[in-house]
């Protein structure tokens, strides 16, 4: 504000006016404001960390387990991995697996074998064991350009 | 001496203001996240529309001397530049390198075969696809003759760690009035969670999936084709018309 702009002191000479604007009301304002931003940063950075699998880790881990069978029915070594993770596990020659450290909370195991795969929907329940029982491949699962031979 | 009462109150606005500001843009940021919009796909969105639309139009990627070979202990090798374009040897397959996004349009033409079993005939193309450590991640759309007495396939189907995932995305057959001994050209439109397939501009499939978000792109052949291709093209979305 230029010097000639400035008020007169006389205005004052009985106290400051009633009316003033309150700059702390403002200020109050903004901190309002900020808080609420940070409530719904926190909010979205929690709806995040559940869509990536970050809470589910936080959550704790479970326990998966079942029979796989081939086409024939007979018992079969295949790879089980759960999507987006690195955990993996082999079943053996009775077909059986156990895949420990799975995280808490929706998962997609996937169960290959010939370099053609099932994809099972879960739900993983930390400190517990989920048995998928027995998994069954088919005849059409094999009928490709690669793996109609074993 | 020290700031006067009014410097303090002001530099703590700015702090204020600032913080302000951060909040917005982390809002924004995890916003974007959660729905699923790429923040890079949204930048080039404004960076093409201030550009201009004739840039806009312009291939994000086009098959060039260098292919990622997708060569494993399932595919058999990748893809070979010809004088006149491009040969894939049968069950092979490679990516264009250094290319990976979220929606494209991708376009595979001057297609010819050359059968090399009576058996498991076909090729198609690779999207939002990776070659991970354990093998092939993406997806595939496919033609396929499986032999002369099935009709003519075609799919979209999920690969994850080298494994194609059964039962496929989507399958249908090879509509009557496109002719598998004049291979067509081939197209496929990635936008969001759905694909939709075109052979000789007409809309032949389309399907749906969520799991993978983006990734490269590439062509491939089937255990009994040796494919030979003239040209493969990565376009942006909404370009004039789908080849």
């Amino acid at each position: 504000m230029a010097f000639e702009e400035s008020p007169d002191l006389k205005l004052y000479k009985d106290g400051l006016p009633a009316g003033l604007p309150d700059p702390s009301r403002k200020q109050r304002r903004i901190w309002a404001v900020i808080i609420g931003l940070a409530i719904v940063s926190l909010l979205l950075m929690i709806l995040n960390m559940a869509q990536d699998g970050t809470l589910a880790i936080l959550a704790g881990t479970g326990e998966i387990t079942g029979i796989i069978y081939d086409d024939l029915g007979n018992p079969c070594e295949a790879e089980i991995f759960v999507f987006g993770t690195n955990l993996s596990a082999r079943s053996d020659q009775n077909g059986y697996f156990q895949l420990k450290g799975v995280p808490a909370g929706e998962q997609i195991v996937i169960i290959a074998y010939r370099n053609s795969g099932h994809e099972h929907a879960i739900h993983v329940t930390a400190g517990q064991m989920i048995d998928m029982g027995k998994i069954h491949f088919q005849t059409e699962d094999f009928l490709n350009g690669w793996s109609h031979t074993p | 001496m020290g700031r006067t009462v009014r410097q303090l109150q002001k530099g703590q606005g700015l702090v204020e203001y600032a913080l302000l500001l951060v909040l917005m843009a982390v809002i924004a940021i995890l916003a974007l996240n959660i729905s699923g919009v790429s923040t890079s796909d949204l930048f080039n969105q404004i960076k093409t529309g201030i550009e201009g639309e004739d840039d806009s139009c312009k291939p994000l990627a086009e098959a060039g001397d260098e292919w990622e070979s997708s060569k494993d202990k399932f595919w058999h090798g990748g893809i070979e530049q010809q004088q006149d374009g491009y040969k894939v040897c049968p069950l092979c397959g490679g990516l264009l390198p250094g290319f990976s996004d979220s929606d494209y349009q991708l376009d595979l033409s001057g297609v010819t075969v050359k059968n090399t079993n009576a058996t498991w005939n076909g090729y198609g193309i690779t999207f939002r696809a990776e070659n991970g450590a354990n093998g092939l991640n993406g997806y595939m759309f496919e033609v396929e003759k499986v032999n002369k007495n099935n009709p003519t396939r075609i799919y979209f189907s999920k690969w994850v760690n080298g494994v194609q995932i059964k039962p496929y995305i989507k399958m249908y057959y090879l509509p009557s009035d496109i002719d598998w001994n004049n291979p067509p050209d081939m197209s496929v439109k990635v936008e969001g969670n759905t694909f939709t397939a075109y052979m000789n501009g007409q809309q032949v499939l389309q399907g749906s999936d969520k799991t993978y978000t983006e990734g490269g792109a590439g062509v491939f052949s089937n255990a009994g084709t040796e494919l030979s291709f003239s040209d493969f093209l990565i376009n942006p979305l909404n370009c004039p018309e789908v080849k």
